[in-house]
């Protein structure tokens, strides 16, 4: 409980935040909530609650209008998105808006070539990522033409393959069957397990019971239980 | 008053300040068009404000344009040439404000068309007979573009969430990065589009090539003053540019 | 004995695939009756939701073999549109099935197309709204409504065409427990009015007021014991 009523300093830290969409009703009055870098927390609630808001406020893809949110201390205004993204790993509700290549190879590897690392060592870890996501036989194909599980495979594994410390995903079981569903909550265990942070967003209540999160549950724009 | 406005009437506003805006040159003409159209965006109820903050993003644009028209169709007395070359001419000038202008005003008088739905354009539309697919095909056209910006915007930051900062990227990297922007983007828009053509059709859109509409609209008195006017008025403009001035 | 769907030996393969994804598929519906179909993902459900509705061949092109018939009529001799009057659909996302300004144009949107008269499109529209509890949202812009109730402003905008064949497409898979009633709710009611129902869910727990059961897999439908 001390983790989330404040004093601590979180890895992610929502201070006093306001939000609402252009003409719409306010989504989030007055919320604080700190993150801590490490374990599994998970943001769940009904339709339209306000869960997605949330993680896109998270890593700053929108701002909030009074308030503040904090990355290890420092506002978000003030960082970069790329920055933010070397940190947190982001997986959107839908993968489409974030798989941005002509072929599942170029995929996984065009950031880290951007940001400069040697050809060598990407492939390696490419051949890793597919290895360990099932994609090995799909290496070739055009992400776009995928199935909706295989481009939330690969848009997870495209976050995977930079080794941030922290994962926010949203929705990460839509799409998936019971295998692919098992599949990814043994590679979020061993995440967990290897220090890595998780935000897990999801209405999938037997989903977030099996990984064992600390449970955040919102209705309306409001925080109604946290439990450790 | 104006903001309950028929659509069509605004349809017919916007006819009749952008043809005089195309038709005329002549500056003094131009500036008064230009303030009937900023008057009548506000009394429609438009949010001006936004619009003049987005323009604002791209003011260089505009001073590009004056520049080009000035090189291009100098005429008067010189006011600056390099070695030679006449870059600034009064004439030239006056040119390249009265083409800013004419934009301006097309921008903003299309402004007043935002302060109506697109389901009551549509509806405009086919009252003014346009054949239904059409109307909705222009509608739909209309509701994509801020979509578009939107999708742009967003990818943006999500290509960069893959830890790429943008700033420490030298120029053409940069440009080459906007490369995997487009993908994305154009492939969603598609897939809506697709999507969105798909649900109309399984709602039997295009069963019969006749529909009703449960929204229908009604000429108001103030409709049936103003539409007379804006006519009288940009006729009247364009006779005495051409004949008396 | 005409079925009101009925499908013969249907067998599907996309253009760029290799293998059939519908494999010589029988399936009769009945009217009152609540069919559901379940199978792992892309093993081609929503591929047979489109041969139903003749977007397959219409829309998404590839090779079909077998026929779809509604009341004894090839969907391959209708237009979509055509189909429309007789089948209706809601899809998994209601993003891309909801288009007009107000919740209430996009109801009336389907008897429009059909020619209806406007005082029995509001009746339709006041109809519709009743079944899906959602009249307080008749002038509301869809944009801004939850997930959940846009995807029962979707199903509102289907009941207005009162077709006799409706198929729910994963319709349930982005709810939460609430609206997911709800929907269940509305099936139950389009049953007792005399409807064909068919329910295509990745979830069994959704499934389980069905009255007959298929699981899609290899192309072919095996029937289940509901509760089995």
């Amino acid at each position: 409980m001390s983790s989330l009523s404040g004093g601590l300093l979180g890895f992610i830290e929502l201070k006093n935040v306001d939000f609402s969409y252009e003409g719409g009703m306010p989504v989030f009055e007055n919320i604080s909530l700190v993150f801590s870098g490490t374990g599994c927390t998970a943001i769940t609630g009904p339709n339209g609650s306000g869960k997605t808001t949330l993680g896109k406020l998270m890593i700053g893809i929108i701002e909030p209008l009074n308030g503040s949110v904090l990355l290890e201390g420092k506002n978000l205004k003030n960082i970069t998105p790329g920055q933010t993204g070397q940190k947190i790993g982001y997986l959107f509700q839908n993968p489409d808006l974030q798989l941005f290549t002509l072929n599942v190879r170029d995929e996984l590897s065009f950031a880290g070539r951007f940001m400069g690392r040697s050809d060598g060592s990407i492939e390696s870890e490419v051949d890793e990522m597919l290895r360990i996501f099932q994609l090995s036989r799909l290496q070739d194909r055009i992400p776009f033409n995928l199935s909706r599980g295989e481009r939330q495979r690969l848009a997870l594994a495209c976050l995977i393959i930079n080794s941030p410390g922290y994962l926010i995903l949203d929705e990460p079981t839509t799409g998936l069957d019971s295998t692919g569903e098992k599949m990814l909550l043994d590679l979020l265990r061993s995440q967990i397990k290897n220090g890595t942070g998780l935000c897990v967003i999801s209405h999938d209540n037997d989903f977030i019971k099996a990984l064992g999160c600390r449970i955040i549950r919102i209705d309306k724009g409001k925080i109604v239980d946290k439990n450790v | 008053m104006f903001k309950k406005l028929d659509v069509r009437t605004k349809i017919i506003i916007v006819l009749c300040i952008s043809t005089p805006a195309v038709l005329i040159q002549d500056p003094y003409i131009l500036t008064a068009v230009f303030a009937v159209s900023i008057l009548l965006s506000l009394f429609t109820g438009s949010n001006l404000k936004m619009v003049f903050k987005k323009l604002s993003n791209v003011w260089y644009i505009f001073l590009v344009l004056v520049l080009l028209q000035s090189i291009f169709s100098g005429s008067g007395q010189k006011l600056l040439s390099i070695g030679g070359l006449t870059i600034l001419t009064a004439g030239g000038i006056i040119k390249g404000v009265e083409f800013v202008l004419r934009l301006m005003i097309i921008i903003i008088s299309a402004t007043i068309m935002t302060t109506s739905n697109h389901r009551e354009i549509i509806q405009g539309l086919n009252q003014f007979k346009v054949p239904y697919e059409i109307s909705f095909m222009v509608s739909v056209a209309i509701r994509f573009l801020p979509m578009l910006s939107s999708e742009i915007k967003n990818t943006l930051i999500a290509v960069q969430l893959r830890g790429i900062e943008i700033e420490k990227l030298k120029f053409f990297k940069r440009i080459s990065l906007y490369r995997y922007i487009f993908y994305p983007v154009l492939i969603n828009t598609v897939k809506k589009a697709q999507g969105i053509s798909i649900a109309m059709e399984a709602r039997a859109f295009r069963a019969y090539p006749y529909r009703t509409s449960y929204l229908i609209l009604k000429f108001r008195a103030i409709d049936y003053f103003i539409i007379p006017v804006s006519f009288l008025l940009a006729i009247s403009l364009i006779l005495y540019y051409y004949f008396f001035d | 004995m005409i079925y009101p769907l009925e499908i013969k030996n249907l067998s599907f393969k996309y253009a760029q695939e290799g293998k059939n994804i519908l494999n010589g598929l029988n399936l009769k519906i009945s009217s009152s009756e609540i069919t559901a179909i379940t199978g792992p993902s892309g093993s081609g459900k929503s591929t047979l939701c489109y041969c139903i509705m003749g977007i397959i061949p219409h829309i998404y092109q590839g090779v079909l073999e077998g026929d779809v018939l509604i009341y004894g009529r090839p969907v391959s001799k209708m237009k979509v549109s055509e189909i429309a009057v007789s089948a209706g659909i809601i899809f998994q996302d209601p993003d891309t099935q909801l288009f007009s300004p107000a919740v209430e144009d996009d109801i009336a949107f389907g008897p429009e197309n059909l020619c209806i008269d406007r005082k029995e499109i509001d009746r339709r529209i006041v109809e519709s709204l009743e079944m899906t509890g959602m009249q307080k949202h008749r002038f509301s812009d869809p944009d801004r409504l939850s997930g959940g109730e846009k995807q029962l402003i979707a199903i509102a905008s289907v009941l207005s065409l009162n077709p006799d064949i409706i198929i729910f497409d994963e319709a349930m898979s982005q709810l939460d427990e609430k609206s997911a009633a709800r929907v269940r709710s509305i099936m139950g009611g389009l049953k007792k009015s005399g409807k064909a129902v068919i329910a295509v869910e990745n979830e069994l727990k959704n499934l389980k007021m069905a009255d007959c059961l298929y699981v899609l897999e290899n192309g072919v439908l095996h029937e289940e014991e509901i509760n089995g």
